[in-house]
């Protein structure tokens, strides 16, 4: 432990009766509980207590001899913090996938097993969860969400050569890197995608709001020459930070400069108090962006109609055999349908098993994250629980169905299907 | 161009006369008790979610709702008075225990309400959500409201202090606290009753906040950073200096995206601090500094 940052001062109590300011401040539990109550031999007894636990634990652990090897991967997810909704979507969705694998028997007689590490959204606990998920589960496969935890994630991983799959984080900071795969779409193609909508609406004057970290300027630099390139000109360029609840000056400025539609390059719920706050502005122009959940719809309540976002599709309507399966498996167990966050997740551990089974057939190893990323660059499609095909890039991006959604009364409903 | 800086102005006014809000509630009990009361912000959350859970989960009506919140406010508030501060004050604590104390209770109950409420937005319906505008500048009806309720919880304050018995004796403690005791004034209760009006007043301030954002169990480090802002470039000892510092923080913050990049939006507040700290240490029209100490 590091120096406490203040020295603890003692203060002589008039009468000088000071017996508990004399324990240290730093003492530890013994030591309080001897200066106490003076019980000293209390310390014996307990330190047996903790052996025998020890040695309990240990040979608990152990396990039944001769039990069934599992195959383990690892996933870091926001659990819990300001976005556990998306850990528990995510999370679900690669329930789902290793619960129906198992139930068939596993890949080759394993069963498969999920380690899930909590990264609160946050840089720091992405790069100690992955750290756990190599050294002590010895993964060579992780799910990861999130933008900044997998950017301070990956370089641990790519040390380890152990192959990242993300289903969620939208930053092109993820693209291009050996050993990390998006089967989600990047952000800057969304973007592209919303405000070329935008521009076939006939909007001409771009106003943006983008989140001040990666995920929000580099959509912010990709459509801005896309834009121009169209024919559009960009009004005004406004900023926020992560979590921020007052955009009122921002978009005062915005509402001044008197675009023709306003994109919003962030996510969260963020977007909901930027809907909010410019209808509450008198702002009447139209709203775009490449995300929205239950927090924004929440915190927008009936504002957010007419909003409309281009992001990964998944029809719950569709023909598809596969598509339809795990969407009504999922909702038999949650009573909801699943997005398609929770179809990302589902289907990044069934490209695993395929790329498990592949490494079999060639006689590897299949707990060498490398041979998996051999696998995966020598097959390139996978069967999509989307429906059809997914075909991923040599620098790690996937093609798959967008489609650009509008908001109303507190629902998104698809207006176009993009390929 | 000149609509752009009415805009601004609106806003600023609104979110000004928040933080003025903020200010007294601040500075009443920093004047009377000299506690640096961090855990402000957290007895500012208690009434958010307090009225939150009273509205939507007890379906109970908003100004009923909003009452107990005020209520769950200043219980906590007195609460932490009798059961942490007046303990450290019997055994002489320096300001800086009681400062480190009050941020451990912030953190504490923080965390013990984003256990029990979970961390996303709670956002509480009943105000009309009404969007007036007139001559192209726009606001709410509830931003509306905050400017009102501020400034006449801000009116009624003033007339307490200087109108009635007890309120002057908290003024006297706040000026010479040895000489009160002296002259027979039980400083203890007075310290009791600054804490409660303290966070009857912060109460509101919270509530208007709920309506307008929705309330998360980290909003009240903010509101109290916003408070003690507030209060030293105002001025220590002085409510009308909190006000007015409140209301500049406020119109700064709007005015200033004009001329800068709306990234540097929260580094005005703290940039008036520090040119408030060098330049006129003692605020705006706070009384004359004897020494500087935590």
């Amino acid at each position: 432990m590091s120096e406490p940052l203040f020295p603890v001062q003692y203060k002589v109590v008039p009468g000088g009766h000071t017996p508990r300011e004399t324990i240290p401040a730093f003492a530890t539990p013994h030591q309080r509980n001897d200066v106490q109550t003076g019980k000293g031999t209390d310390m014996t007894t307990r330190r047996a207590l903790v052996l025998v636990l020890f040695a309990l634990i240990t040979v608990t652990s152990a396990g039944p001899a001769g039990a069934a090897e599992t195959y383990r991967l690892g996933a870091i997810l926001a659990m819990t913090g300001p976005n556990a909704f998306y850990g528990r979507v995510m999370s679900r969705g690669a329930l789902q996938a290793v619960d129906e694998i198992n139930a068939k028997g596993g890949v080759a007689g394993t069963k498969l097993e999920l380690v899930i590490e909590d990264h609160k959204s946050q840089p720091k606990e992405g790069a100690s969860g992955i750290t756990k998920l190599i050294d002590i589960d010895k993964v060579p496969f992780v799910l990861t969400s999130f933008s900044a935890p997998s950017l301070a994630a990956y370089p641990i991983a790519a040390e380890h050569k152990v192959l990242m799959f993300n289903g969620g984080a939208w930053s092109p900071d993820l693209v291009g890197k050996p050993y990390v795969f998006n089967n989600r779409m990047v952000g800057d193609y969304l973007g592209q995608v919303i405000t070329e909508h935008a521009f076939k609406q006939g909007a001409r004057k771009l106003a943006m709001i983008y989140r001040n970290d990666p995920s929000g300027i580099t959509v912010r630099d990709h459509v801005r020459p896309i834009w121009e390139k169209l024919g559009g000109t960009v009004v005004a360029v406004e900023v926020h930070e992560l979590g921020a609840t007052d955009y009122t000056a921002q978009l005062a400025k915005i509402k001044a400069a008197r675009p023709d539609v306003i994109a919003t390059w962030s996510y969260g719920k963020d977007i909901g108090f930027i809907v909010k706050q410019a209808r509450d502005l008198g702002i009447a122009v139209p709203l775009i962006g490449i995300d929205w959940n239950p927090d924004g719809q929440t915190v927008a309540g009936a504002t957010s109609d007419g909003f409309q976002y281009a992001s990964d599709y998944l029809d719950l309507d569709s023909k598809d055999e596969w598509t339809q399966r795990f969407i009504q498996d999922y909702r038999k167990k949650y009573n909801e349908p699943p997005d398609f966050f929770v179809a990302n997740y589902y289907e990044a551990v069934q490209i695993l098993v395929q790329l498990m089974k592949d490494v079999k057939q060639k006689g590897g190893d299949w707990k060498s994250g490398e041979q998996l990323r051999q696998a995966l660059l020598a097959r390139h499609k996978f069967p999509s629980v989307y429906g059809g095909m997914i075909v991923f890039k040599d620098n790690g991006t996937s093609v798959k169905p967008v489609a650009i959604f509008e908001v109303k009364g507190g629902k998104s409903i698809v207006k176009t299907v993009v390929k | 161009m000149l609509e752009l800086l009415a805009q601004l102005t609106v806003n600023g006014l609104v979110s000004g006369s928040l933080f003025a809000l903020l200010g007294i509630s601040f500075g009443v009990i920093l004047g009377t008790t000299r506690t640096f009361h961090f855990a402000h912000g957290v007895v500012y959350t208690s009434a958010a979610f307090a009225a939150y859970a009273f509205r939507e989960g007890l379906g109970l009506p908003l100004w009923l709702a909003a009452l107990l919140g005020v209520g769950t406010a200043v219980l906590l508030g007195v609460g932490i008075e009798v059961v942490v501060y007046q303990p450290l004050r019997r055994l002489y604590a320096s300001p800086l225990t009681v400062l480190i104390a009050s941020l451990g209770v912030l953190i504490i109950v923080e965390n013990m309400m984003a256990i029990f409420f979970s961390t996303d937005a709670k956002v509480m319906s009943g105000f009309p959500s009404h969007v007036i505008i007139a001559g192209g500048v726009a606001f709410t009806l509830l931003h509306l409201g905050t400017v009102v309720v501020s400034w006449v919880l801000f009116g009624a304050l003033w007339l307490y202090l200087h109108g009635t018995k007890t309120g002057k004796a908290m003024r006297a403690v706040a000026s010479r606290p040895e000489m009160a005791d002296v002259v027979g004034i039980d400083t203890r209760r007075v310290f009791i009753q600054a804490f409660a009006i303290g966070s009857a007043l912060v109460a509101p301030a919270a509530i208007l906040f709920t309506l307008d954002k929705g309330a998360t169990p980290d909003m009240g480090v903010t509101a109290v950073l916003m408070a003690s802002i507030a209060v030293i470039v105002g001025g220590m000892g002085s409510l009308p200096g909190a006000a007015l510092g409140g209301l500049i923080i406020g119109l700064a913050r709007n005015w200033g995206v004009w001329v800068v990049p709306s990234e540097w939006q929260s580094a005005i507040a703290f940039g008036i601090l520090v040119v408030v700290i060098v330049f006129r240490p003692t605020g705006l029209f706070g009384a004359k500094l004897v020494k500087a100490e935590v």
